[in-house]
């Protein structure tokens, strides 16, 4: 049996105050007789958190943000698309394709500094003939 | 700002606004005993001071932006503790619910044992109820929560002496109810 003396000086403990303290604890802190209780305890609480701390989440994020989430995906997604163009530009194809030419660009290639009469003069008098009866006939 | 690796209110808060559920996980972790004793001080029941303890966090959460200085967190908290458990006693004793059970189950099965719990139990349930609310939160966070006086002072904005003489008479008190008759302290061996 432990017996509780009275009395003491103001604001000094001693071993009753030791003793009540305890006595308090075993006596009123759930902790004490349940071991898992504080966890459930907080456990519990956040539980019913999750709600509050979901929206202010979503709602903490900015245009900023969401700027800034997707630059993390698009700009390595660019520079590799611009090192394939680049690598792929500089393979390029060792034949390249004839070029193709417009129907005005095909009538007057290769003539361009040719004036009509030079042009006629280097074309045998029979061709001339014929060139200019089928202009007249046109 | 961190000290000893431990953030302090103002960062947990600053993150839990966020929505970051472990700074919010810091805070409960920080103050769920000193919620529970506070409630605890006023209901005087534990399921009453468990719902209020818990409810008030929700509304803590729910206010958080409200609270404007972020170092006085532990006070702001208290007091909503505080009024969340004057609301439930309010409302329960409109509802005149039956007493409710003691809440820490026994670990002596007993039924000697039993009774000497249930009657000292009693005694302080009584010592405790004729307390002053201040002196019996008091007495709570400082043996239950093991708050320090410069602590309480500081987190509930109570002059240190105050605290020292609010301790002092809440404990004289129960001495007081306790000297009536011999107890064994608990966890004591038994004869």
């Amino acid at each position: 049996m432990t017996k509780v003396d009275a009395g003491g000086p103001d604001g000094r403990e001693n071993n009753d105050d030791g003793l009540i303290s305890r006595i308090l604890r075993t006596e009123l802190d759930p902790g004490i007789s349940d071991p898992g209780y504080w966890d459930r305890f907080r456990s519990r609480i956040l539980s019913r958190a999750a709600a509050d701390l979901a929206r202010r989440r979503a709602a903490g994020v900015t245009v900023g943000d969401v700027l800034e989430k997707w630059s993390r995906t698009l700009v390595p997604l660019a520079a590799a698309a611009a090192a394939v163009a680049l690598i792929l530009t500089w393979m390029g194809p060792s034949n390249p394709a004839p070029p193709t030419m417009g129907i005005e660009e095909a009538l007057t290639w290769d003539l361009e500094d040719e004036v009509l009469p030079t042009l006629l003069g280097s074309e045998t008098p029979g061709e001339v003939s014929a060139f200019i009866l089928a202009s007249e006939a046109f | 700002m961190v000290v000893m690796g431990r953030p302090d209110d103002s960062e947990l808060i600053r993150r839990a606004r966020g929505g970051d559920a472990d700074a919010f996980g810091g805070l409960v972790d920080r103050y769920m005993r000193a919620a529970y004793a506070v409630a605890l001080s006023v209901t005087g029941a534990h399921e009453d001071a468990e719902d209020a303890a818990q409810e008030s966090f929700m509304v803590a959460l729910q206010k958080l932006e409200e609270c404007r200085n972020p170092e006085r967190f532990a006070g702001w908290l208290m007091t909503i503790v505080r009024n969340r458990s004057r609301n439930l006693v309010r409302r329960e004793s409109l509802r005149d619910t039956e007493e409710v059970p003691a809440s820490a189950p026994s670990r002596a099965p007993t039924p000697e044992w039993e009774t000497e719990r249930s009657e000292l139990r009693g005694r302080l349930a009584e010592a405790l109820d004729t307390l002053p609310q201040a002196q019996r939160e008091i007495v709570l966070l400082h043996d239950l929560e093991g708050w320090k006086h410069r602590e309480i002072a500081e987190r509930l904005e109570i002059p240190a002496g105050t605290v020292r003489s609010h301790l002092h008479f809440a404990r004289k008190a129960l001495r007081d109810a306790l000297v009536e008759s011999p107890v064994r302290e608990v966890g004591e061996e038994r004869t």
